[in-house]
């Protein structure tokens, strides 16, 4: 996890927005550290209100960061000037969640690939040709996708553009919001093998915003469960999601149905009722879970938990992770409990 | 949509009928119709905020919809409003009563949704996706707000989804579309053990769920094609692995593979011979 020389360090990332004079600002991230290394893929999960697409945004230098430093290959680009924002743009890049909105659709798509590669150099037009269809058949479009409009294509076509525009000028992390909750399940699929595949090909580095647990644990190394702004559980994909430790995570982890008649039947039994309250606690200092958990205690509503390492190497924020754990070697029976 | 025929634009019925209760909807003229939308037949839509008029406070547009169907006070709508909000499970009905949808989260106006459809006592309730827009934990709740719902009153429930996961939580049957056609319809379980359409064998194959790390996803190449490009033959053969000549030539009728079981496949037994090739 402490890597040498992470490509990505954020560290004690804090994010407010203003919500007008009589009201205090709303902290959408709240003291945020994560690395990422070359050609891994972190998922930043949660609900919406998060914070998960905040911290992307942070990343890219469009969101206001009250406090914390985000390092990029060793360079502090918290708030890195226009000029240095534009050439980091090269190796920083991000795919949207809506490929309807994200590409423009008055351009072909040669046109918005190929005014990538012209927006700081001038490249001959034979060399713009071929760069773009190389592109064009790394992501799986027919070649003749160049002269044709956003219009013209398919859900999934579109996404494979977004992702070919985000790749053309050969960036090292590409961040990646909820990249294909926008598209049919067959579809999905096709677009995640793709990104697996340009991984390798690219060596690229995720970071991979998603709300959708199944479609992390396919593609993330590992995974960040996020809830009001903070870390609740940050470690080892497989390890979060067979076996969770915060209460939160179980509690995400069992909400996603899954597709299988009688295994939901009795997931359905001894899954967590959860509150309908999603509000903040009111005590600054309260785990901002506590409202909505089970096993919530006085001690949560008045103290912060601090992100304490497990034995099995993950991070907790939580105060009761040791009885927890303890008391529940299945993840099943801690919903049963309540 | 044309079950209750709010098709939009230019849409149109040109042929079968459409039995609810005993009447054929698609021959009803209009206004025996509008007795039918609301009060025998609820819907509840994808996006509850859009479904909602954003002008007028909630509690007003519930209202405005009981008395279309009930024909009550104003004061006994307002109560019934209040009512209905609460038998959705909202926390202090009076006040999310006063409230606008804006004032709302994503869960709280697909319930607000969920009461003004239940305002006539449907029969039946049509939910067209009704959690895809909604958070996974918030999902769960409104599934279990339908069971109960489903329960109490004795509805049905059609619902309209891509969620293999919201299927297997909430129905009983399931009959899978692709490209204008029914091409498989099952009970719950026998559907998802054993498909006998290659589309909903590869369609579940395709679910992250299923998928275990470190493979290549199963996918289906290519796309759903639009309406009015559909090929001949089987619509789906031009994606299937299955697909033979006799495929091509001409429509493919529902058959009759067991009981209760319907597939829009000519090769469902060389699917059956599959299956246990899939199912680890």
């Amino acid at each position: 996890m402490s890597d040498p020389a992470p490509l990505l360090d954020v560290r004690g990332l804090t994010v407010e927005y203003s919500r007008g004079r009589r009201r205090p600002p709303l902290r959408a991230v709240d003291g945020v550290s994560f690395s990422l290394a070359n050609q891994e893929t972190v998922a930043l999960v949660g609900e919406s209100g998060s914070g998960k697409t905040t911290i992307g945004r942070a990343i890219l230098g469009l969101a206001p960061v009250m406090a914390g430093e985000i390092r990029f290959d060793g360079e502090e680009i918290t708030h890195a000037r226009h000029r240095r924002r534009r050439e980091l743009s090269a190796d920083l890049q991000i795919v949207f969640q809506d490929p309807y909105s994200s590409l423009n659709p008055t351009r072909t798509i040669g046109q918005t690939l190929s005014e990538v590669l012209r927006a700081r150099a001038r490249p001959s037009r034979d060399e713009v040709q071929e760069r773009v269809r190389a592109m064009l058949e790394h992501v799986g479009l027919p070649a003749d996708a160049e002269q044709r409009y956003p219009g013209h294509f398919s859900g999934g076509q579109r996404q494979r553009v977004a992702i070919a525009r985000a790749l053309m000028k050969q960036p090292r992390l590409v961040i990646c919001d909820e990249p294909t909750s926008a598209l049919d399940l067959s579809v999905q699929a096709q677009v995640l093998n793709l990104l697996r595949r340009l991984q390798q090909e690219f060596e690229l580095s995720y970071l991979f915003i998603s709300h959708d647990l199944a479609v992390v644990r396919y593609l993330a190394h590992r995974i960040i469960v996020l809830y009001h702004g903070r870390i609740m559980e940050h470690g080892d994909a497989r390890e979060v999601y067979t076996n969770p430790t915060h209460p939160y995570t179980l509690a995400l982890l069992d909400a996603v149905p899954v597709p299988d008649p009688d295994l939901q039947q009795r997931r359905r039994t001894t899954r967590l009722r959860s509150a309908l309250t999603n509000t903040p606690p009111e005590h600054p200092n309260a785990c901002p879970f506590a409202p909505r958990c089970p096993h919530v205690i006085n001690h949560c509503t008045t103290s912060r938990p601090s992100l304490d390492t497990t034995p099995s190497g993950t991070l907790v924020a939580c105060h009761r992770w040791r009885e927890l754990r303890s008391s529940n070697s299945t993840s099943q029976a801690l919903g049963a409990t309540n | 949509m044309s079950l209750i025929r709010l098709l939009p634009g230019d849409g149109e019925i040109v042929g079968g009928r459409i039995v609810f209760d005993g009447r054929d909807l698609a021959c009803l003229p209009e206004k025996e119709l509008r007795r039918v939308r609301g009060s025998e037949i609820g819907l509840i839509s994808q996006e509850p905020m859009v479904s909602l008029n954003p002008a007028f406070r909630v509690g007003w547009q519930l209202a405005l919809s009981v008395r279309t169907h009930d024909g009550l006070s104003r004061r006994a709508a307002h109560a019934r409003a209040v009512e209905l909000l609460r038998s959705v499970h909202l926390p202090d009905p009076e006040l999310v009563a006063r409230r606008y949808p804006h004032e709302l989260s994503g869960g709280m106006a697909q319930r607000v949704a969920i009461a003004r459809a239940l305002a006539g006592e449907p029969k039946l309730l049509i939910a067209d996706e009704p959690t895809t827009a909604l958070d996974v934990t918030v999902q769960a709740e409104i599934l279990e707000l339908l069971r109960e719902l489903q329960r109490e009153r004795g509805m049905a429930i059609l619902l309209v989804t891509h969620d293999w996961g919201v299927v297997a939580d909430l129905c009983d049957r399931a009959v899978v579309m692709y490209a204008g056609q029914v091409v498989e319809r099952a009970a719950l379980t026998p559907l998802f053990r054993e498909p006998l359409h290659p589309y909903t064998r590869a369609l579940l194959l395709s679910d992250p769920h299923n998928a275990l790390g470190g493979d290549e996803l199963p996918w289906i190449p290519g796309g759903v094609p639009k309406p009015g490009f559909w090929p001949q033959g089987c619509h789906f053969h031009p994606r299937c692995r299955y697909a033979t000549e006799a495929c091509r030539q001409r429509p493919i009728p529902l058959e009759h593979p067991a009981d209760a079981r319907q597939t829009r496949c000519i090769h469902h037994d060389r699917l059956h011979h599959d299956q246990l090739s899939v199912v680890q």
